[in-house]
């Protein structure tokens, strides 16, 4: 039964790095969810507790792939209770319900698969033409939006940040310059100069956590902070398989993850290097969210994950 | 502190409904220690119960109102308007029709302003208006009776026969307003201690000033503008015609002895500050409708109510008793008529206490006492116990009192027969009303009780009436055991894992006075062998942190102890705020010990997290911006007694006054401080802390912003009405 159930967990990981190497625009949590809802259809157990607990096991396995990804965790989190929790755990008829689950699953799958698409027609009307916009590291559905306005004849232009360690910034501006939208990019410690300029502020998020703020790349929380100061619009567009429960008390309360970064052979050796790679933005900063389930404010996000948790 | 006319809009449900406060209001003392202002939405009932007990009373100015020259009834008018606009600065007093010339009370006034609070010579303006609408019958008798203090002698006894006709208001209205001057030259002073001489300035005799037509003219024109003013204001014309009643009131001293006389009759808390609060008191009962107790000690009160109650007093001395019965419930209430009313005294005796006048004044509540009132008696045993209890302190923090009273209502259940040819879901409702209003009596509800009751009563309605008694007093029983096992003890067990995980190894962790669920929090870290350190902040006059620091040590937890007023200091080495609640409001508002509001304050300035752990049975639907709508008032003598440390104990026992071991010994600075007009002790139980100051409210649910406290209500409520 152990081997069984290893087995069975292998082949989920596999599905997921499959999934994941065929499309690479495909987001981990969505690979992650397609691959729990084959879980069930190829689900070998006999009763509703026995699926519920390969459902776990797979879970766990596939955030052992990645421990530290938030969406990754959140993903697998929100399919587990969405598809659980449902009437059809109470059918006497087995397959009945194990019909309903996989229903439930391939509903979930969808809309995160489309939640893209949500996004990037809901938010593609905050953007104005003319209108000048700031955005921080590569995030595919910040694309997605920016992709769509330019597809309703808007013209704006794009401040980028240079994103370092990772270079994430030039590869956005590389792909919005395919777009055809006049990129400018800027040293991340450049933003508040820049920021006088700027309209909006518009970022993705790694996740989004119980009180509405968000955990993004390193330099969210100052970009937010400046937009604050200067009272320009903070918006963030993340798909609703993002929402975490997570709720970090400040940013030593989040969970670490720290990458290797080159700061260069100068540094004498006794000086300690700190390279978070993302931080908490609080929701007191964000004036928006641009979800698949509708424009919310930070609070709306606390409402909708107790109402699924709770 | 600048307050003229408190006025609170919109809303205010209140946790206990107003018949329970007006119920406990009217057994607390018709004297309040400090100035009376009342909230607009408690005026209409006073309003309304005096108009009730009062009417026969109110009729005849009413009546005298609609006989008057169109021209004063404009002016009239006007005065209303006025009222209605808030305040004006005295010194501009309110529109006076062309028939009346400023009048000799009012020049005496402004003087008395001017020369006393040139800064803040500010009233309310139907301050103004009843001021300079005193005609020169008034001016004539504020020269007689400001001489004699504020006992408001009226100088013409006016004929007793005449009392039917609109005329007979005349006099005893002109001893009002000469003492309304008289009481705001002398204050509360004068008020508090009944033949207390007058300070100097309140015998300065007013100019002369020339006078209408005829006396006739003069009362009736008294007698319209009281009524347009009882129109505008519900409620004050009873207090005219209290007073018109009255007039036949031989003099003022006469009218303090009724009121002493009066007093024991009426039943007065025993520790009511001497003769005012019987002044005050005497005067309800004989006024019947006008109970002007609260005004009356409320230092520069409302010019015709302070009158009144002191002729009104004198009058009712022989049927005090009668009257006390009449008196006593409309007491409390009609000092809401006096309260916005309120002239400024010169001494300005305003001050932060009488913002909380609305509020359930404390009132000692003594075995004794409980024991000769009237429901102390029916009352079930254990109701009785848990509400002394209540009252000492003994049991207190919001969810022991809670769980307390739910125990004490389920052996009121389990003890209660059904009398033959009622119904028990009816009966036993009443039996627990009373319950709860006696609860009331010794102390306000917390929300948690609220509550509670709330959940009993939707139980109780619920009952099936073809269940026997037996079944259904265990059923019910049954039923509340089986709330306090899910949203009291289990919710706190649930709380409790759920903040533990946010306190890490390392931690400072702040915390103020006492609450139950954080200290088991912090034990149950401990217990995982979390390595933390705790800093307990502490305040007077409760100083319950003491208690907390000593379970704490207990558990070999490492503690700091400091006071709130050395929190900024300490706030650095800080690394979380966890604080307790008595309840969370749906705007994300935390209702705390007072003193936590601060807290949370410089938290949230030094960009410190706070956590706030609260069961969600004490959410409550209810939004509020201010700790002052809805408080409780402590007993304002603790703020006098200091802990009995060496110096301090050494000089009480010099000045003869032993230190008490509960409550330390009385500091010699404050020693006598309820003789002082100028001094009133303000000990409020609760403040409330904005949500934007609150990083995470954990609840048994798991960690929420406070914007989710409606979302808990909202799903709380709707679970509960599934079941």
């Amino acid at each position: 039964m152990f081997d069984i159930a290893v087995g069975m967990n292998d082949s989920v990981v596999r599905e997921f790095h499959e999934a994941l190497n065929k499309s690479p625009d495909m987001a981990v949590a969505v690979a992650a969810i397609r691959a729990l809802t084959g879980v069930i259809s190829n689900s070998s157990a006999q009763t509703m507790m026995g699926l519920e607990k390969e459902l776990k096991d797979a879970a766990a396995a596939l955030q052992r792939c990645n421990p530290t990804a938030i969406s990754l965790k959140a993903g697998c989190e929100l399919f587990l209770r969405y598809t659980t929790r449902t009437s059809a755990l109470e059918l006497e008829d087995f397959s009945a319900a194990k019909r309903r689950l996989i229903e439930r699953g391939k509903q979930f799958a969808d809309t995160s698969i489309r939640a893209r698409a949500t996004i990037a027609e809901l938010g593609a009307r905050f953007i104005r033409p003319g209108c000048v916009l700031l955005t921080h590291g590569m995030s595919r559905v910040v694309l997605a939006l920016l992709q769509r306005a330019v597809a309703s004849n808007i013209n704006f232009s794009v401040y980028v940040t240079e994103g370092r360690p990772d270079g994430t910034g030039q590869a956005m501006a590389r792909e919005l310059d395919k777009l055809g939208v006049p990129v400018t990019m800027v040293l991340d410690s450049g933003v508040a100069y820049a920021l006088e300029r700027v309209d909006l502020v518009l970022l993705g998020a790694e996740g989004v956590v119980e009180n509405g703020g968000v955990i993004n790349k390193l330099g969210t929380y100052q970009i937010a902070l400046c937009a604050k100061s200067l009272n320009k619009p903070f918006y963030v567009a993340a798909e609703s398989y993002k929402f975490a429960r997570l709720y970090p008390l400040n940013q030593q309360d989040l969970p670490l993850e720290h990458k290797p970064v080159d700061v260069g052979p100068l540094l004498p050796r006794s000086v300690a290097v700190d390279n978070p790679s993302r931080d908490y933005t609080p929701p007191a900063y964000i004036n928006l969210l641009v979800t698949d389930l509708g424009v919310l404010t930070p609070a709306a996000v606390s409402d909708e994950l107790i109402q699924l948790y709770v | 502190m600048q307050v003229v006319g408190f006025h609170v809009e919109g809303q205010s449900p209140s946790p206990s409904p107003n018949s329970i406060l007006q119920d406990s209001l009217r057994t607390i003392s018709a004297g309040s220690p400090t100035p009376v202002i009342i909230p607009p939405q408690f005026q209409s009932q006073g309003g309304t119960a005096r108009a009730e007990s009062g009417a026969t009373r109110s009729l005849a100015p009413e009546f005298a109102a609609g006989q008057q020259g169109i021209a004063r009834t404009t002016s009239n008018t006007d005065r209303k308007q006025g009222g209605q606009q808030g305040t004006v600065l005295l010194t501009t007093p309110a529109p006076v029709s062309l028939t009346l010339p400023p009048t000799a009370a009012d020049a005496a006034k402004q003087q008395q302003q001017q020369q006393q609070q040139p800064g803040a010579a500010t009233a309310s303006s139907s301050d103004a208006a009843a001021a300079s609408s005193a005609p020169p019958a008034a001016a004539d008798s504020s020269s007689t009776s400001s001489s004699s203090g504020s006992q408001a002698k009226p100088p013409v006894p006016p004929p007793a026969g005449t009392a039917a006709g609109s005329a007979a208001a005349g006099p005893a209205a002109a001893a009002a307003d000469a003492a309304g001057s008289a009481v705001t030259s002398s204050s509360s002073s004068s008020s508090r201690e009944g033949k207390k001489a007058a300070p100097p300035e309140g015998q300065k005799p007013p100019p002369k000033v020339p006078k209408p037509a005829s006396k006739a003219e003069r009362r009736a024109l008294q007698e319209a503008q009281r009524a347009a003013k009882a129109a505008g204001k519900g409620g004050t014309g009873a207090a005219a015609a209290g007073s018109s009643k009255a007039s036949s009131a031989a003099g003022a001293d006469s009218a303090a002895a009724a009121a002493t006389a009066a007093a024991p009759g009426a039943g007065k808390p025993p520790k009511a500050p001497g003769s005012y609060s019987a002044a005050g008191q005497g005067s309800a009962a004989a006024a019947a409708a006008q109970g002007l107790g609260r005004s009356a000690s409320a230092g520069g009160g409302y010019t015709s109510d302070g009158a009144g109650s002191a002729a009104a007093g004198s009058r009712g001395g022989s049927s005090s008793s009668g009257a006390a019965a009449a008196g006593r419930p409309a007491a409390a209430p009609a000092a809401a008529g006096g309260g916005s009313h309120k002239a400024r005294g010169p001494l300005s005796a305003l001050n932060s206490a009488e913002l909380f006048a609305h509020l359930q004044q404390y009132r000692p509540v003594s075995v004794e006492r409980v024991l000769r009132s009237k429901e102390g008696g029916s009352v079930h045993p254990a109701v009785l116990a848990l509400g002394l209890r209540y009252a000492d302190g003994t049991i207190k923090g919001s969810t022991a009192r809670c769980v307390a009273m739910v125990n004490a209502l389920c052996q009121v259940i389990a003890d209660y027969r059904t009398p033959p040819g009622k119904s028990l879901t009816r009966d036993l409702m009443g039996a627990i009303n009373a319950s709860v209003d006696f609860l009331v009596r010794c102390r306000p509800l917390s929300v948690s009780m609220g509550n509670a009751i709330k959940a009993l009563k939707l139980y109780l309605s619920k009952i099936d009436p073809a269940e026997t008694e037996e079944a259904a007093k265990a059923h019910l029983v049954g039923l509340m055991a089986e709330w306090l096992n899910e949203k009291v003890a289990l919710a706190d067990r649930v709380l409790v894992e759920h903040a533990v995980s946010k306190v890490y190894d390392g931690d400072v962790i702040l915390t103020y006075a006492y609450s139950q669920v954080v200290l088991e929090v912090l034990l149950s870290a401990a217990r995982q062998g979390k390595r933390f350190r705790v800093l307990v902040v502490d305040g007077r006059p409760e100083l319950e942190g003491r208690q907390m620091m000593r379970r704490l040590l207990q558990a070999d937890i490492p503690c700091s102890y400091a006071f709130l007023s050395g929190i900024s200091a300490t706030m650095r080495e800080v690394s979380k705020v966890m604080l307790g609640a008595a309840a969370v409001l749906s705007n994300g508002t935390v209702l705390g010990r007072v003193g936590s509001a601060a807290v949370a304050m410089c938290a949230a300035a030094s960009s410190k997290p706070v956590l706030v752990c609260c069961e969600a049975f004490k959410f409550h639907e209810r939004v509020q911006l201010d700790s002052i709508t809805h408080n409780e008032l402590g007993d304002p003598d603790a703020l006098a007694h200091v802990p009995a440390f060496a110096p301090a104990a050494a000089a009480a026992a010099a000045h003869g006054t032993p230190a008490d071991p509960e409550r330390g010994v009385l500091s010699q600075k404050l020693a006598g401080w309820r003789d002082s007009p100028r001094l009133a002790l303000l000990n409020l139980k609760y403040d409330a802390m904005p949500a934007e100051y609150v990083t995470m409210v954990v609840t048994e649910f798991g960690m929420i912003p406070p914007s989710s406290v409606p979302v808990i209500l909202r799903e709380f409520s709707e679970s509960a009405q599934m079941e």
